[in-house]
């Protein structure tokens, strides 16, 4: 390091501690979020975006893949997708009509966990879209025409991720870190079938019992909600019933030693591997900690295997933080074993040896950006707050996250990283003349 | 449309942000404010404190059009090498610390006609963010070192696009389209090039088109453009345009090709994709025709109208729609469609058959065309809201196009009426030429009656590519 960057850098971790205080209380943005509990006990969160008339409405079922029996986890996106086809009060070219019109972006999209249908519009045609979104997540139609091309839809969109290496990757290795019936996992072979198998008869059922005030909320995002549309809103809604159904409790995915490894041959000139391991919940008290110790690994990674090595493009580490948490390091590479062994070293490493205060601060420092960058736009804005309404059923926790971010320190950060970064599973997708499974072991045995 | 991405290759420094959609455009009301610094570079800056974030965005009109055949894929190169060492930072370790340290979100792209860096950063680490900036394009250091390492992840970046299916068919068709002047058209590059690359040729391309006579600084968000103008002037100074410097122009394409299609399969092709690409109109050149070209590919898009209803919402194709995207020297009009092998042959006439559908009175109608202004027109606000990505939109826009065309784009799209649509169609479509290409896996193309004829290319095309 050089003394101009060692004596900027002090300046600027004030700087940053400061805005990260500035973050904490977060005030301005919590002010401008309400919530509305309606009759049926349904949650409005609505929260106003001075100077801008888009809109963002979205209406989120807190369910998913998931929630489903092991042979039918296909049903829901499969639904979602038939949805926004056509309703009661709307026909298929009705609808497309007013979104064509209007410009209303219409979209319902299945989740593992939950699923959404949401519109985004100027606040000019806001009537018009509300009526259409309180139609598509009410009263679907799931006529057999628009069902079997929803189906066609989403065999291709399942197709599209087998023939791509990186999606194929991530199949891969989810064939071995979930077992068959494990409520995560649906591989897009199984998708397949599973589409293939369903009826207009199956979603109509399964819609039905969608329809439960107790597991929906509604997010708004755009300017202060007039009371007109909020009363238009809630007369929507409010008829949906309370039915108080169940939601699973996922386990975490088990660790099979013997059964922790897949490869699938492809004849591609670069090596896609992926590494799944079990992580903390996005519920547990960790959560923070493993969000920075992920990020500051990813960071190591690139250092050492893109930076200093030059053995990949693309290398990473990330969570993926639903009920159950998941750890994720990726990496394609045409020299495998090289790459193998040098992030098993670093995961070693940063086991052993943690971060440094200075680390830690570093990555608040990005954290600040990603943070606002979220608050930037409508959309992201509107994702945020409905994930923290459906993970801890506030949605004014996202304002909170900075003050938990600030809270983290490097010893909380080394914990996590000694209980977390074991037991690996790795898919690999590459040509089987080129690899060696053995060289796998490196990384099995950190 | 997923093909789409195959053709419109935009190429990043990080493997995430990657994207390479369709660049909308906006309306007469400016939302920028221009200047000019004390050494030429241009500056645009767009005042929306919507949070307390600026982001900065250096363009150049450089990439694949500025290249020599020899040296195609090394703007890529020179792209990478900018995330490296300078004159105050000493490699890119170093780089990625003051990165974090001034909590910087980053990416860098290349694509034929624009190289683009972009920051994203607290609002009140801008005058720290633009001195970065400002050493990292004015005194790179370009470290023989450095670039053995850099060489390796770019070719990793190379391997990843070799690893699709459609990766030769792809570089068959460039190469047919715009024959010796294919690699105008190819920022990625030729693997042996990159192999070889040397720092005297990164010099070169610093020199040829990394100056300010040749790019623009676009700064948005919590910024006022007063103190963009101060702080750019204080940190560019330095940097400066060669004396008798001249912007590179690699001289016109030849002629498009006759007819040609290509079919070729792949064991990994999971459906059958066919394309058909005519000769489209560039924004320098033929600015009318590109207006009116948006303006048809939105007909098209139309789910209320013919094209859709046929080919998509019937089921006939898995999507469908026509691509164009607005580029400065090179227009290509992209006919396509995704489908199950059953279909494919039935999908591939009618495709061909849609131009002359086109032409015949009826066809789109006026509400549709009122439909498109207003979906064009709301466009632009959604692209406000978003100013870190609003930016690179306005970098995009001055590289390819100008801003006097970006400026006055919604206002010119409301003069297209569907008796210039039919125009368009007849000159561009109807009898002219036209280059198709298939991809899809062996079993497939039995089913849909296909035969691989790509061996003849491949041989021509990419034997020592």
């Amino acid at each position: 390091m050089t003394p101009f960057l060692t004596s900027l850098s002090s300046t600027l971790f004030i700087a940053a501690a400061l805005l990260i205080s500035e973050l904490s209380s977060a005030e301005p943005d919590k002010n401008l979020t309400a919530t509305q509990t309606l009759r049926n006990d349904m949650t409005m969160i609505s929260r106003e975006t001075p100077g801008s008339d888009i809109v963002t409405l979205s209406v989120t079922f807190m369910t998913g893949s998931a929630d489903q029996s092991f042979n039918k986890r296909a049903i829901n996106e499969l639904a979602m997708e038939a949805m926004t086809y056509s309703t009661k009060k709307f026909n298929k070219s009705k609808i497309f009509s007013l979104t064509e019109k209007y410009s209303i972006g219409l979209a319902c999209r299945g989740g593992i966990e939950m699923s959404q249908c949401s519109i985004q519009t100027v606040s000019e045609y806001l009537p018009q879209a509300i009526d259409l979104l309180a139609s598509v997540v009410t009263e679907p139609s799931f006529n057999k025409d628009d069902v079997a091309l929803a189906k066609q839809q989403r065999v291709a969109d399942y197709q599209r991720d087998i023939q791509n290496p990186e999606s194929h990757a991530n199949t891969t290795v989810n064939t071995v870190f979930y077992d068959l019936h494990h409520p995560y996992r649906l591989l897009p072979q199984d998708g397949i079938k599973q589409t293939e198998s369903l009826t207009a008869d199956d979603l109509k059922t399964y819609h039905r019992s969608l329809l439960d005030a107790s597991k929906i909320f509604i997010t708004y995002a755009g300017p202060k909600m007039s009371p007109k549309i909020r009363k238009n809103i809630v007369s929507k809604f409010e008829k949906i019933p309370k039915l108080n159904s169940q939601k699973k409790i996922v386990a975490a995915p088990l660790f099979e030693p013997k059964n922790s490894l897949a490869f699938e041959h492809r004849q591609i000139p670069t090596a896609y591997i992926r590494v799944k391991f079990n992580a903390p919940s996005i519920l547990a008290k960790d959560a923070a900690a493993a969000d920075i110790m992920f990020e500051i690994l990813s960071q190591k990674l690139q250092e050492e295997i893109r930076t200093k090595r030059s053995l990949s493009y693309a290398v990473y580490a990330g969570t993926i933080q639903y009920n159950q948490g998941i750890g994720v390091l990726s990496v394609s590479t045409s020299k495998p074993k090289e790459t193998l062994d040098a992030m098993a070293a670093v995961v070693k490493s940063f086991k052993e040896r943690g971060v440094t205060q200075e680390e830690l601060n570093e990555y608040r420092n990005i954290f600040t950006t990603s943070y606002f960058l979220t608050l930037e736009s409508h959309g992201s804005l509107a994702g945020a707050l409905s994930s923290f309404q459906f993970y801890f059923g506030d949605a004014k926790k996202l304002y909170d996250l900075p003050q938990k971010i600030s809270a983290v320190t490097p010893a909380d950060i080394q914990r996590v990283a000694k209980d977390v970064l074991k037991n690996f599973r790795i898919g690999v997708v590459y040509d089987k003349e080129k690899f060696e499974t053995k060289w796998l072991d490196v990384l099995t045995k950190v | 449309m997923k093909l789409y991405k195959y053709f419109c290759i935009i190429l990043s420094t990080q493997l995430f942000a990657a994207v390479c959609l369709a660049q909308s455009k906006t309306s007469t009301t400016r939302s920028y404010k221009q200047a000019e610094a004390t050494n030429g570079l241009q500056i645009l800056t767009i005042e929306m404190p919507k949070v307390p974030l600026a982001t900065i965005v250096l363009v150049a009109k450089a990439g694949a059009m500025t290249e020599l055949p020899e040296t195609n894929g090394l703007t890529h190169v020179w792209e990478h090498m900018f995330f490296k060492g300078n004159k105050r930072i000493p490699n890119q370790e170093a780089f990625n610390k003051r990165i974090r340290q001034l909590g910087i979100t980053y990416n860098g792209d290349t694509s034929a006609e624009m190289v683009r860096y972009y920051f994203t950063l607290p609002s009140n680490n801008l005058d720290e963010g633009l001195q970065f900036m400002a050493d990292a394009i004015s005194t790179p250091l370009l470290d023989d070192k450095e670039l053995e390492r850099e060489r390796v992840v770019v070719l990793d970046e190379y391997d990843r696009n070799a690893s699709q299916p459609g990766f030769e068919l792809f570089n068959i068709e460039r190469m047919i389209m715009y024959g010796a002047k294919e690699h105008l058209r190819n920022p990625l590059g030729r693997r042996r090039i990159i192999e070889t690359t040397n720092r005297d040729q990164l010099l070169t391309i610093k020199s040829d088109v990394f100056v300010p006579a040749n790019s623009a600084l676009i700064v948005a968000g919590d910024v006022t453009a007063d103190n963009v103008k101060t702080l750019v002037n204080k940190h560019f100074a330095a940097w400066t345009t060669p004396p008798n410097w001249k912007p590179i122009n690699r001289g016109p394409f030849p002629d498009f090709p006759q007819t040609t299609e290509v079919t070729k399969t792949h064991q990994l092709a999971q459906n059958v994709t066919q394309q058909f690409t005519w000769k489209g109109p560039r924004t320098l050149h033929e600015k009318s025709d590109t207006w009116t070209a948006d303006i048809l590919l939105q007909l098209l898009e139309h789910r209320s109208g013919k094209f859709f209803k046929k080919f998509v919402d019937s089921g006939l194709a898995l999507g469908a729609g026509l691509s164009y995207h607005s580029q400065g020297q090179a227009g290509e009009l992209v006919l396509y469609a995704a489908s199950r092998p059953e279909t494919a042959s039935n999908i591939r006439k009618a495709l061909l058959d849609q131009p002359k559908e086109w032409i015949k009175p009826g066809y789109f109608s006026a509400s549709q065309l009122s439909d498109v202004r207003r979906k064009q027109r709301i466009g632009y606000k959604m692209e406000l809201n978003r100013p870190s990505e609003y930016a690179k939109t306005l970098a995009f826009w001055w590289a390819t196009s100008g801003l006097d065309y970006y400026d006055n784009y919604l206002s010119n799209l409301e003069k297209v009426n569907l008796n210039d649509v039919q125009k368009f169609v007849k000159k561009y479509f109807v009898g002219k030429p036209y280059v198709g290409i298939t991809l899809l896996n062996p079993e497939d193309a039995k089913v849909a009656n296909y035969i691989d004829n790509s061996a003849p290319y491949v041989e021509k095309y990419l034997t020592n590519y």
